[in-house]
């Protein structure tokens, strides 16, 4: 029969049975995709901090000079000089972030080749195939022209050679991908402590809104007080509120807290652009292993990325 | 020769040294709204400094975030092709489908044939 022909030939090329790294691959993928987009979310949030700073700059000029001659209170002009600069750098800082996701869809695509089961697909397919031509050959009275154990054998060819381009596959991707989070890591390097930096000297403009918007009373002063409270294992009386709006002193000692907090804020973003680094780095080593056929250290690199999401401050949304 | 890490370094400081003392130069305009808002025009200008050394610092590095970016797209590229290229498997599966087809025929004919004995 010329179709078992054709379906025994499958067995020719019979390789050694090699099984596809699809747990390690689609851990690396997962892994990779959750670092790249915790550095893509950083990234970007800075560029909206740059984004506001020219109307802070505003409001808060415009503020101290009113407090301080009431009678020739004039609402400062946002600068154009400062605002096409701020466009400029978001722009480039938006760059960063696109690459950085551009790195977590390629992880993703790596990560659904891992789950493509093509050697289910393949064994599916032959395995009804198979039965259809028994049941032809079984019509004609001529028994099973393919016996279940070969197959089984048929089927299992079939598939090991999908496994083999499927191995392939991934191990090809890993390396294309290394090469990004490699080039990705020397990027960042380069702009770290411009980032840092940056950060550092935007809250200054964020903190001081913070400050002229609790001296005129627009938000409430107590919750301010509230992280200190919860350190200390202490609970803030009902009418915290009111005591702040009458007590000067307890109002100015709260303005010195805010201000340490402050601090604590930058030096956070100093260990996140760390962490971000640490974390690309382990990226980088996990690929080696994983095409090297090892397996990769996959606690290594969570740990890594774990202190990358640990650093990142919950969304302003909450926050308001 | 400076770098733009140099020159960022240094319009940071300006600005952030005018900003820390800010309100102390605020209150040595005495109540002049036009000295004061003349002090917030130099603190912005320095702001725009230090702007400015930013853009050529990420300007200077530029080509390196291009060639990630690339690179990044590529890699995706590569995968998503490797997975939809791979017509050994699709065609494979259509041959398959094809042949199932045939014997379905063939099967149909040959219940026929005795029919029309």
């Amino acid at each position: 029969m010329r179709s078992a022909v054709l379906i025994v030939g499958l067995c020719v090329g019979l390789t050694a049975c090699a099984s596809v790294p699809k747990e390690q691959a689609a851990q690396l993928a997962k892994s990779g995709a959750e670092a790249s987009d915790a550095a893509a979310l950083d990234v970007r949030e800075l560029s909206t901090r740059v984004d506001q700073q020219a109307e802070l700059m505003a409001f808060n000029g415009t503020y101290m000079v009113c407090v301080r001659a009431p009678d020739d209170c004039k609402a400062e002009q946002v600068d154009r000089d400062n605002t096409g600069e701020a466009r400029k750098l978001i722009r480039a800082i938006n760059l960063r972030a696109q690459a950085l996701t551009a790195l977590g869809d390629a992880y993703r695509a790596l990560g659904m080749e891992a789950e493509y089961d093509a050697e289910g697909a393949m064994e599916t397919v032959v395995g009804r195939l198979t039965s259809s031509v028994n049941a032809y050959a079984n019509l004609l009275g001529a028994g099973s022209l393919i016996s279940e154990p070969v197959g089984a054998i048929i089927t299992h060819g079939a598939g090991l050679l999908a496994r083999d381009r499927q191995r392939a596959r991934l191990q090809s991707g890993s390396a294309h991908i290394r090469l990004a989070v490699v080039k990705m890591r020397e990027a960042l390097a380069l702009e770290k402590d411009l980032y840092i930096g940056l950060a550092g000297t935007l809250a200054l403009q964020e903190n001081k809104a913070v400050e002229n918007l609790y001296a005129a009373g627009l938000i409430a002063r107590a919750p301010m007080l509230a992280p200190m409270a919860a350190d200390l294992g202490v609970t803030l009386v009902p009418d915290a509120e009111q005591l702040l709006a009458g007590d000067v002193s307890v109002r100015t000692a709260t303005l010195a807290y805010m201000r340490g907090q402050a601090d604590d804020r930058q030096y956070l973003q100093e260990a996140r652009y760390l962490a971000i680094n640490n974390a690309l780095n382990k990226l980088e080593q996990a690929h080696k292993d994983f095409e090297l056929a090892d397996s990769p250290d996959i606690a290594d690199l969570t740990r890594a990325i774990d202190e990358v999401t640990a650093l990142i401050p919950a969304p302003r949304e909450a926050a308001r | 020769m400076s770098t733009h890490e140099d020159r960022f370094a240094l319009t940071r400081q300006a600005y952030e040294n005018a900003f820390n003392s800010w309100d102390a130069d605020l209150d040595a305009c005495a109540g002049s709204g036009a000295s004061m808002r003349k002090v917030n025009a130099n603190l912005r200008a320095l702001h725009t400094e230090m702007l400015r050394a930013a853009n050529a610092w990420l300007g200077a590095t530029g080509a390196a975030v291009e060639d990630a970016f690339d690179a990044a797209k590529a890699a995706k590229k590569v995968v998503d092709d490797a997975r939809e290229n791979d017509v050994e498997i699709v065609a494979r599966l259509t041959a398959f489908a094809d042949l199932s087809d045939s014997i379905k025929a063939l099967i149909d004919k040959a219940k026929k044939a005795p029919e029309d004995a």
